[in-house]
């Protein structure tokens, strides 16, 4: 007994050993990036790994300084909330329809159109981004934020995957109890599904919400005029080659630590849907 | 037809692995051999059906045309007469057949017939000057291209509400003709929130796939048949030039001539790329997850967090963050993070080492680098997906190997793995599906560098067939349209080349009723 005891004692104590060494090296770039986001230098060039003295200058001179005018971090973060709000709504609304369709409502070009979406999400995304680019030029869309909010947002029909595979779980009986008393399928999408799904509805506003904060190309593609930049295409310019590193590297870090801080609160609340997208669907089959 | 053949050669037990590996390898060769001879014995039939469905389609006009009375025999040219001409009832029905035909026509009027009419040529005027020296502008073969295609998208429609529309018409007479009332206003609006909700609700998301994904991706695929951008050294690039159809002289170019001789090492890095980016992640963040879950673990939830933290980040900041953590400088005393870290805290004297090998032309270096890199940012999402499995096994499937005797190598074996595997396997193959289009790791890390210089094309060792089609089409000063559409063809083919065994095999798309 006393052997066996030992034993598992020993291999926990391996085990947390090992968490704990992995735990560092996972969150000590992110450390060393919070840290430097408090650096009294500048640059990217220091000679210790940890900033020698800490000011809250970066964060001040993100949002009010000299160079405002160049790089305008509060217009930039202006700019992204308001695409991310607008594309989140319309991709919300698109992915809801869809995915409530497909699920729900049997028509001859169900299967039909399931099998395009799945042939079209296997293209590059960009493949087709220099012809896309055009169409928005023609109706002056392009340099726009609205018409990047666009080009995030009227697609979004294709991912309907998850919330359709949550539809399919909700129990048809239901559907058919609101028919027999005369119901119709617009109001049992609104007053039945839709409440029914609200987990699954958070989850889809939040990532609607987060993706036009990540994306970077079709910002940098869309948006030549600095003040339209979303924060992926601002801060990136502030790393992207040597001079402006040694000028701009800790304002990176503060930009980045100031929008990461509630795009990981939301990725916390949103984590636990996106581990029931990924094991729901599969684990009925 | 195929399954029970595979099933037998994997019966075959006590074959060394590497045979059976191979086999594994050789039965999905054959399978989607196969899968793609059965397509192709089918398109025969399917192109009857398709012939036979337009023969009933006309046959259906004419039987229409002729049964018809003068009412719907006029919805032939004017859509929705036979509604709004029966009974004010019907006037929102008829009058929105009517804009539909209207705003069909002004288009092909302004726009889509202008365009049509040169969509063979693409353009014949080029830009230039005239007798008085002002500049003219000529024809622009982009938008030539973009709007013929979207013509022939919306001619299709046309043609299929044209039909529609005499069916419409003509079912209204027969109801007129049986004495049944006709429907009204709010009767064809109930109607479109209840049997007909599906066209309701499907098509505004429809109109933004096909203006955002389709129409652009098929513009793209046709610039791959053109001259598009700069070829045999002119810019072909509207406004200043035309560009025109040129067959298969971009794919010859980009398979036997000047990038022959890259495409297929692009190629082969993006499938190891795509190999070690995905099975990397999928085994440490199944160790990880099990060594979280481990019953006698405490703060569970607390070690999780640590490692969702890495993914809660935005990946342009983590992986722009990572490219500078692993910097690198000729001065030994101004050198990246990482590199102090070695020469201050573990005492290495002058460590400075270029990890992703910009400097030093260093390949090797920069290509474990980035699977490193990626295993440090997506090991977290297997671990999060995985931990939800874990906690799903039965427990008795353990405690009766426990009785049986089987050790945890055994357990893990025969229990564990399968049961995960069961349910991230599809979920693995989407995971190396979209590895092969990881753009962000690769151009935030390295920009695909280090560059090199071979036959004359520059080309970087960590480039991904797309980071290369981005370089390709958005950073070159002269882009290569024509060239880019064609690896992007290709990208295509190579990833769903591996998403058949998806469709293959994914349970979940078939038996999706099961829940319901």
């Amino acid at each position: 007994m006393i052997g066996l005891r030992s034993k598992r004692i020993l291999t926990d104590t391996v085990i947390y050993v090992v968490l704990l060494v992995m735990v560092v090296i996972w969150l000590f770039p992110l450390v060393w990036m919070i840290l430097r986001a408090f650096d009294t230098q500048t640059g990217f060039t220091s000679t210790t790994v940890f900033p020698e003295a800490y000011t809250f200058d970066n964060f001040i001179k993100l949002f009010k300084g000299d160079d405002y005018e160049s790089y305008p971090y509060g217009q930039w973060l202006v700019n992204t909330l308001f695409i991310a709000i607008g594309s989140c709504i319309i991709s919300t609304m698109f992915v809801l329809m869809v995915s409530y369709a497909l699920s729900r409502l049997r028509f001859s070009a169900r299967k039909k159109l399931m099998n395009i979406a799945l042939v079209l999400g296997l293209f590059p995304g960009f493949l087709s981004m220099v012809a896309l680019y055009y169409i928005f030029n023609q109706f002056e869309l392009t340099n726009s934020r609205v018409g990047l909010m666009l080009a995030y947002s009227l697609a979004a029909g294709t991912g309907y995957y998850i919330v359709k595979g949550f539809f399919d779980t909700v129990p048809l009986a239901i559907d058919e109890a609101a028919r027999i008393d005369g119901a119709s399928k617009n109001r049992i999408f609104w007053q039945m599904i839709i409440p029914l799904s609200k987990p699954i509805i958070v989850y889809t506003i939040l990532t609607n919400f987060i993706s036009p904060w990540c994306d970077y190309i079709m910002a940098s593609v869309f948006i030549h005029d600095p003040t339209k930049y979303t924060i992926a295409a601002g801060i990136r310019s502030w790393v992207s080659d040597r001079e402006v590193v040694n000028k701009m590297f800790t304002r990176f870090c503060a930009g980045s630590v100031l929008i990461s801080v509630p795009i990981v609160i939301l990725f916390m609340i949103m984590q636990k849907f996106y581990v029931a997208g990924i094991t729901g669907g599969a684990a009925k089959g | 037809m195929y399954n029970s053949n595979n099933n037998q050669s994997w019966k075959e037990y006590n074959r060394p692995w590497y045979q059976k590996l191979g086999l594994a390898i050789w039965t999905y060769i054959r399978n989607v051999g196969l899968m793609i001879w059965s397509v192709i014995k089918s398109i025969p039939f399917k192109l009857r059906d398709f012939v036979f469905a337009i023969g009933r389609c006309f046959q259906g006009l004419w039987y229409r045309f002729q049964k018809g009375d003068w009412r719907t025999r006029m919805s032939y040219l004017i859509f929705g007469f036979g509604c709004f001409s029966r009974s004010p009832k019907q006037f929102l029905k008829g009058f929105a057949w009517l804009a539909v035909e209207a705003l069909f026509v002004v288009y092909m009027v302004f726009l889509g017939g202008p365009n049509l009419a040169m969509f063979g040529t693409l353009g014949t005027i080029e830009e230039g000057f005239d007798e008085m020296g002002n500049l003219s502008a000529g024809h622009n073969s982009l938008k030539i291209l973009i709007f013929g295609v979207a013509t022939l998208m919306l001619l299709v429609f046309f043609v299929y509400m044209y039909v529609k529309n005499t069916k419409v018409a003509y079912e209204t007479q027969k109801r007129v003709e049986a004495g049944k009332p006709l429907s009204n206003a709010r009767q064809q609006i109930n109607y479109a929130l209840n049997d007909g909700f599906h066209v309701t609700v499907l098509t505004l998301p429809i109109i933004g796939i096909l203006l955002i994904t389709v129409l652009p991706l098929l513009c793209n695929i046709l610039i791959a048949f053109t001259n598009y951008g700069y070829s045999d050294g002119v810019f072909h690039s509207p406004p200043a030039h035309l560009f025109t159809w040129k067959g298969f002289s971009a794919f010859s170019f980009v398979f036997a001539q000047s990038y022959g001789s890259i495409i297929w090492r692009v190629l082969a890095w993006t499938l190891i790329w795509a190999v070690f980016a995905t099975f990397t992640n999928f085994f440490f963040g199944m160790f990880l997850a099990m060594m979280i879950n481990k019953k006698s673990i405490k703060l569970k939830p607390l070690w999780r967090i640590c490692f969702i933290l890495v993914i809660a980040v935005p990946d342009f900041v983590t992986l722009l963050m990572m490219s500078r953590f692993f910097g690198y400088s000729p001065d030994v005393n101004l050198t990246g993070p990482f590199n102090l870290i070695l020469q201050q805290w573990f005492g290495i004297k002058g460590a400075n080492v270029d990890w992703f090998g910009t400097y030093t032309m260093n390949d090797t270096a920069a290509r474990v680098m980035v699977i490193v890199v990626n295993l440090w940012r997506g090991m977290p999402f297997t671990m999060l997906a995985t931990s939800g499995i874990l906690m799903n096994i039965p427990e008795e499937l353990y405690e009766s190997s426990r009785i049986d005797g089987a050790g945890p190598i055994r357990r893990f074996i025969s229990i564990t793995f399968p049961y995960i595997m069961f349910v991230m396997g599809p979920q693995l193959i989407t995971t190396f599906t979209g590895n092969i289009n990881n753009f962000n790791v690769i151009f935030f890390l390295t920009g695909g560098g280090p560059d090199r210089n071979i036959d004359g094309q520059i080309i970087g060792a960590t480039d991904l067939l797309v980071t290369w089609l981005y370089s390709m089409t958005i950073e070159k000063q002269f882009p290569e349209y024509n060239y880019g559409a064609v690896i992007g063809l290709f990208t295509f083919l190579v990833s769903s080349f591996f998403a058949l065994i998806v469709f293959n095999s994914s349970k979940s798309i078939k038996q999706e009723d099961t829940f319901q």
